[in-house]
């Protein structure tokens, strides 16, 4: 009778012969993902891979369940963190050399201006796409139930991604560059310091000095390249594993659930889970050992490769597209070298704060620290303060209508002041309109 | 803690302390951690905070009187964010620094104009639209040892018709 042994000890040459395949079943000790055993194991065994959940419903890989407006978002950092390193081999964060060596580079280096330009580009459509995916969120009511703590670090997401915009275009040292720090620490310097001290401790820490200069530019940097982009990473990570642990991406309640009293039970341990398990991130245990599918999983989930990566790798491409067939045809504007005894006339910051410097342009205090205080104190607040539990998961349910009215009116006053900022502001910040010869002089 | 523990009758010893060996011991525990991150912190923050600050001297000169009497109206000084005025043998120098946001205002018809968020002044350094709180500042000027007219930033001249000085020639 044939008695099986184990495997016989393989021969030095086998060995080298096999050695191309050992090799790379050491690093993926799965198999080609064409089955399901194999399909949740590269989820879950890969480390790049493992903040997905294994399957996800249906629903959420419609794209125009989500419009793909997170993972834009997320496409769009991973594209200022590769660009944004490029630059880093070119800048001197130095107040006499930072401006020349830029312009140097920009004429001399292959390539150099569509870094730049997708560095650029890059950053004002993370802005915009964090608002829309914010806004999506609100509109779907995403924001509630399990999900409401992910919704405060999404608002925390945003505040990092403006500081960073903020910070990044100090950098080249230009007209706008010196006159946003100056303008920004003087804001600062509104925020209540501690009394008894010479000067405002919020304004000097961030400048490291009374003036603008050397000081301001290093601590700047070491915001923009070290801790800013550390720390919105950190909130992203957290952000991407919320999403899979609070019970994947928003949607409405299945109309047919088959079989909810249905218990599966787990072939080895005999464990068994709840009726109407619709969680996936358990799945793996469900799916390991000899015998991969214990009972049906749940209904209407695929499994996330090739499903989910697909439709991700698909939205980095469009993103990545977008930015370089924006960095192809628009420059980056640059404004002449600082001058730190005169700013331009007018002196506007880049869209997504003019709505800020029209608020600063009627109050100090008021329109730069406690209204945008309260703003993002009141977003963060959001999931607390809505006592309405429908709509979950839904596009303007119908009884939202007050908190979409309310956030809808929110948004359009920003979207106007931003608007008045860009079209209706023109030297000496005086009102002009955008159709007379006026505007077309600055 | 009491005398006789698994007792029904508990006996509060007078004596015991008011808290318990583990509970000190936790307390020292979490009070270790908290200074070791409040000096941590205290360090940070005085580290961002250097006691040598460079400051800009707060003197600079104009000139000698002669040469900044003879010719008469308003001049802006780029290095030094001033205005100075002449007029009628006297002299009187003003911030160019706008008291909203600190951006270099602009002389205008009607007075100053920021060009940052639109504060306007008069003539004299008033605020008199826009978001700006303060009335532009004049300085004091003196006649240094050297003969040359100085103005001195930290004395500030709150006043517009004091801040004139008549140089002797």
């Amino acid at each position: 009778m044939a008695v099986f042994k184990g495997n016989k000890k393989p021969s030095f040459w086998e060995m080298i012969e096999h050695l191309p395949v050992n090799f790379f079943r050491s690093i993926f000790k799965h198999k080609y993902p064409n089955n399901d055993v194999d399909r949740a194991e590269i989820i879950f065994r890969n480390f790049f891979f493992h903040i997905h959940p294994v399957k996800c419903h249906k629903i959420v890989l419609d794209p125009f369940h989500t419009l793909g407006l997170g993972t834009i978002t997320a496409s769009l950092f991973f594209l200022l963190v590769f660009t944004g390193v490029v630059l880093m081999f070119f800048y001197v964060p130095a107040v006499d050399r930072a401006y020349t060596i830029l312009v140097d580079w920009l004429d001399t280096t292959p390539f150099a201006m569509m870094w730049r330009n997708m560095h650029r580009w890059s950053a004002q459509l993370m802005v915009l796409f964090v608002f829309l995916h914010m806004s999506r969120v609100f509109y779907m009511g995403a924001y509630k139930g399990e999900r409401k703590f992910n919704w405060v670090i999404g608002i925390l997401l945003m505040v990092v991604t403006l500081f960073l915009s903020f910070t990044g275009y100090l950098l080249p040292w230009d007209q706008l560059a010196f006159w946003a720090i100056t303008v920004g620490s003087e804001i600062a310097g509104y925020v209540p310091g501690i009394p008894g001290m010479q000067y405002n401790i919020n304004k000097l820490m961030l400048l490291g000095s009374t003036t603008v200069g050397q000081d301001a530019l290093i601590r700047f940097y070491v915001l923009h390249v070290m801790v800013l982009p550390m720390l919105g990473g950190l909130l992203l990570s957290v952000h991407f594993w919320r999403i899979r642990k609070d019970g994947g991406l928003a949607r409405p309640p299945d109309r047919s659930s088959t079989e909810p009293f249905r218990v599966v039970q787990r072939s080895d341990t005999k464990e068994t889970f709840a009726p109407g398990v619709n969680r996936t991130y358990g799945l793996m245990e469900l799916v390991r050992g000899t015998c991969p599918t214990v009972d049906r999983g749940p209904e209407n989930y695929v499994f996330s490769w090739p499903h989910l990566l697909r439709a991700e790798l698909a939205v980095f491409l469009g993103t990545t597209v977008l930015v370089l067939l924006l960095s192809l045809f628009i420059d980056a504007p640059l404004e002449e070298i600082a001058n730190p005894s005169k700013p331009t006339n007018p002196a506007k910051a880049p869209w997504y704060f003019l709505g800020l410097q029209e608020m600063v342009a009627y109050h100090a205090f008021w329109g730069g620290v406690a209204i945008p205080t309260l703003i993002v104190i009141g977003l963060a607040l959001i999931p607390y303060l809505d006592r309405n539990p429908y709509g979950e998961g839904v596009w303007f349910h119908r009884s939202r209508f007050l908190a979409v009215f309310l956030y809808t009116a929110f948004m359009t006053i920003q979207g106007v002041l931003v608007i008045i900022g860009v079209f209706f502001r023109g030297p000496n910040w005086a009102w002009i309109w955008p159709w007379t010869e006026n505007f077309a002089r600055h | 803690m009491p005398k006789y523990r698994n007792s029904l009758k508990v006996v509060q010893d007078s004596k015991a302390p008011g808290m318990s060996r583990r509970r000190f011991l936790v307390m020292m525990g979490w009070g270790a951690v908290a200074s070791v991150g409040g000096i941590l912190g205290s360090a940070m923050l005085g580290f961002l905070y250097p006691n040598a600050l460079k400051i800009p001297p707060s003197l600079f000169s104009i000139g000698r009187p002669s040469d900044v009497l003879a010719s008469e109206g308003r001049v802006f000084i780029p290095a030094q964010k001033v205005f100075l005025e002449v007029s009628k043998g006297q002299v009187r120098c003003m911030t160019a620094i706008c008291t909203h946001l600190g951006c270099t205002v602009n002389a205008a018809e009607t007075g100053f104009k920021c060009p940052c968020h639109g504060s306007t002044y008069d003539l004299n350094g008033k605020n008199t639209g826009g978001p700006a709180p303060a009335p532009l500042v004049y300085f004091r000027i003196y006649k240094g040892a050297s003969g040359d007219l100085l103005v001195d930033k930290s004395q500030i001249v709150q006043i517009p018709s004091e801040a004139w000085y008549s140089p002797s020639v």
